[in-house]
């Protein structure tokens, strides 16, 4: 599995990278960015088949990257990771095409319930 | 001061309630807000004014302020110019009063800025307390029209000031505010031991 993990706060990326199930991090491909350029990219490169993005980011915001992401690959599966709880941003993201929405800090259970919805690969 | 690596965790703490805070404005004005990433910074209370007025570039500018207390306790001063205070209250009162034209109503402003500080001072510092496994209680804001918001700071208990500058972005109008947390020493070693364990418990 391969898994992409984009946030210009170290510590946000270390969060998802402790929290998730262990099982998965031992065995996983694990990307890392800190923007929304770098986002695009790394997806580019690696295809992952997940990714965590935040969206207040430097460079380019969580918003475009998401839109460029699913440009490129409408089958996707992006989890907005994000302190922008807004109704309005949630919505926004959704409509991009996010999977959902998750607040920070993000917690093991939901990151283990998302990594248990993902389909085979 | 405390190091660099507690510095991340406290800006990124600070940065999650900071969101949260936007978020119960935002949605309680039906408005949508783009959140800015919040500088954050630490200061000496006595340097405090000058940095204030410097960094309004000496426009007048209008501060409420507010005590929290718990385990986590200190003062939120929150602060913004005349402009700001403006757009924020063609927000909450357009709806009555379509025609408003500026500072005329000096109660509908008051309350404006005081809604807003109480807001996001409080869900901001709530939610720190919150990530940082404590609570904390609230007393009423209170709002000062003044140039000079530490009128006598020696006679003041608080010794360190964190700040967090933002620009609150709404649809059709933004503003520009600075929230302001102060504390004793007793607190920030406090704080400092309080990131430490967040860390800890990753």
């Amino acid at each position: 599995m391969k898994i992409l993990i984009v946030d210009d706060s170290k510590l946000s990326r270390l969060t998802i990278l402790k929290r998730m199930p262990a099982a998965i991090k031992e065995s996983a491909d694990i990307f890392q960015g800190a923007n929304g350029v770098e986002a695009i990219d790394l997806y580019k490169e690696h295809r992952p088949d997940i990714v965590f993005l935040d969206l207040t980011m430097p460079v380019m915001d969580g918003f475009e990257a998401l839109g460029h992401i699913r440009d490129f690959d409408k089958n996707s599966r992006v989890h907005i990771v994000t302190a922008d709880i807004q109704t309005k941003s949630q919505e926004k993201v959704m409509a991009l095409g996010a999977v959902a929405v998750e607040a920070k800090p993000i917690d093991e259970e939901r990151l283990a319930e998302i990594f248990a919805a993902l389909p085979e690969s | 001061m405390i190091n660099e690596e507690l510095q991340e965790v406290l800006s990124e703490l600070i940065n999650i309630a900071f969101g949260s805070a936007t978020a119960t404005i935002a949605d309680l004005f039906d408005n949508f807000a783009t959140l800015h990433i919040p500088d954050i910074s630490f200061i000496a209370l006595a340097d405090l004014d000058q940095f204030i007025l410097k960094d309004f570039n000496y426009q007048e500018i209008y501060t409420s302020t507010q005590q929290f207390k718990g385990r986590f306790q200190g003062e939120i001063v929150f602060a913004m110019d005349k402009d700001s205070a403006q757009n924020m209250q063609r927000i909450i009162f357009a709806e009555d009063d379509p025609e408003l034209d500026g500072l005329q109503n000096v109660d509908e402003l008051k309350q404006s800025i005081l809604e807003i500080a109480n807001i996001l001072g409080s869900s901001c510092i709530g939610k720190l307390a919150e990530l940082l496994s404590t609570n904390v209680t609230f007393a009423p804001p209170s709002i000062e029209f003044s140039q000079n918001l530490i009128k006598d700071s020696d006679n003041m208990a608080y010794n360190h000031v964190i700040v967090i500058s933002t620009v609150l972005d709404f649809k059709d109008m933004e503003f520009l505010g600075k929230l302001f947390i102060m504390f004793t020493d007793e607190m920030f070693a406090w704080l400092e031991a309080a990131l430490e364990e967040y860390m800890d418990n990753l």
